[in-house]
């Protein structure tokens, strides 16, 4: 029995030594990296090489050189919106023409690297193409990783075929992820302008909080043990955004984002937070379709970390159900409350 | 008298031994300079499409580098060293490295386009709303 805790015990601090994540290298200061990334903004890139050179002289880590130039790509390079629009509309097209998918591909590229050149304009595969050629200049083992990015418009059509790009980056001998394409800023959906607005909590994400939005083409790309979820566990999972990135280190219930239940039950929500993170303000957004209101839960614990929040659902009908932690838009959850037992 | 000739005497040992060691010195370092041997690199780069201009060329873990020119050509700014290696990097191009040795004097490169699927997600922070049946 002893010799059973013990392995346990062993395992567990193999588990929880394996996980990358930012808080690896709490004890780094960024401030220098940063500032470079500030005094190079606005660089052009017709010599790489030059401006690796001047974003990562002098500074001491591999984490710090990434940092920099994964912080300048973010807060340097934009999102075109016409561009992702119309890769999108030729890839749905042709997604059953192999061949012409391929001859697209082949031109498209050619265009997304002179709109990247030019104008600093690009789609995902073209801010993880920096990172990612950036780092290889800086000798910092970078990949791009191809896969599926679950949305908040949690449109099921948007995931028939790979659509995002992000990266895997080796420091210390350990792999991390980010996404520097949602890292960089957000698109205002309606009049079609990309604002940058960094976001820190995709830099060096946490796997498991990752693997919930981000579906790899390679399995190994979790970077975790196993993988949380299958492909349709992935189509099933909450909506969870951008913001969430900033305070969660772990998502762990709902499951799902369509829940039915029946009146009177408890919705719960569990979640891990990061280090260091202690919530303020935790609310619940309602929306049956017609009204909106925003509430506070039922109940509401914290303790070592895990963030439990219940609400009974009094009322029968269909509702979305958004949570917010301190103002951050964190998830969504559908919820059908049937009358009947 | 003698301590003229003592003094005299003096000088012209020290005058040996500085000649002496600037020999030694001469001597004992041509071998290094022969190792040290200072190549000028000169070169083409090419892609599928032609001549590649543009193109940057920088000494690995340095600052000295150079851009191609229009026809692709391009002559490094310094001197390099055997083992020394010279970095290509063009946007959309796979970075190549080079390492250099007493006969690369003439660079012919072919750079290879980047193999890469284009995709895109655009994520919003706008807040998610479900389909529902409308009601008639």
């Amino acid at each position: 029995m002893k010799y059973f805790y013990f392995l346990l015990g062993l395992f567990l601090a193999c588990t929880i030594q394996s996980q990358a994540q930012s808080w690896d290298f709490d004890a780094i200061s960024f401030k220098k990296a940063d500032s470079l990334a500030m005094i190079n903004k606005g660089a052009s890139l017709d010599n790489l090489p030059q401006l690796t050179y001047n974003l990562t002289n002098g500074l001491a880590t591999d984490v710090e050189r990434f940092r920099a130039i994964y912080l300048w790509v973010c807060t340097n390079v934009k999102n075109d919106y016409n561009l992702y629009a119309k890769n999108k509309r030729k890839r749905k097209r042709f997604q059953e023409d192999s061949l012409k998918l391929e001859a697209w591909n082949e031109k498209f590229k050619k265009r997304i690297f002179k709109t990247l050149l030019k104008r600093k304009r690009t789609i995902c595969t073209g801010y993880a193409y920096m990172v990612k050629t950036l780092s290889n200049l800086a000798n910092i083992d970078c990949n791009i990783i191809n896969g599926f990015g679950k949305t908040s418009s949690g449109n099921p059509e948007d995931l028939r075929y790979p659509n995002h790009s992000w990266n895997a980056v080796k420091l210390d001998n350990k792999w991390y992820l980010c996404d520097p394409t949602w890292a960089s800023g957000v698109q205002n959906t309606n009049n079609g302008r990309f604002e940058f607005d960094y976001n820190d909590g995709l830099f060096l994400a946490s796997p498991q909080l990752f693997a919930i939005n981000h579906f790899p083409l390679e399995e190994r790309w979790f970077l975790l043990d196993e993988p949380l979820l299958n492909f349709t566990n992935f189509m099933e999972a909450p909506i969870v955004y951008n913001e969430a990135y900033k305070i969660l280190a772990l998502h762990q219930l709902p499951k799902k984002l369509y829940n039915e239940v029946y009146r009177n039950k408890t919705l719960n929500i569990t979640y891990t937070l990061k280090p260091n993170i202690v919530p303020k303000t935790v609310t619940l957004t309602i929306d049956d379709g017609i009204n909106t209101k925003t509430i506070t839960p039922d109940s509401v614990s914290f303790k070592d970390q895990k963030l439990y929040v219940s609400h009974i659902l009094k009322k029968y009908g269909l509702f979305d159900v958004h949570l917010t932690i301190d103002d951050q838009l964190v998830a969504s959850y559908v919820y059908k409350v049937k009358r009947f037992n | 008298m003698k301590t003229m000739q003592t003094q005299q005497g003096n000088v012209l040992s020290k005058s040996l031994f500085l000649i002496g060691f600037i020999l030694l010195t001469t001597i004992l370092s041509n071998p290094l300079q022969a190792q040290d041997k200072s190549i000028t690199v000169k070169g083409v780069i090419n892609s599928e499409i032609g001549p590649l201009d543009g193109v940057s060329i920088y000494l690995k873990n340095s600052k000295t580098g150079t851009v191609s020119k229009a026809d692709g050509s391009f002559t490094f700014p310094s001197q390099l060293q055997a083992d020394d290696v010279l970095i290509f990097s063009y946007l959309g191009y796979e970075k190549k490295s080079l390492i250099i040795n007493v006969t690369s004097t003439y660079l012919e490169i072919l750079m290879k386009e980047a193999p890469i699927d284009v995709l895109s997600a655009v994520n919003s922070n706008k807040r998610f709303k479900s389909k529902r049946l409308k009601k008639s």
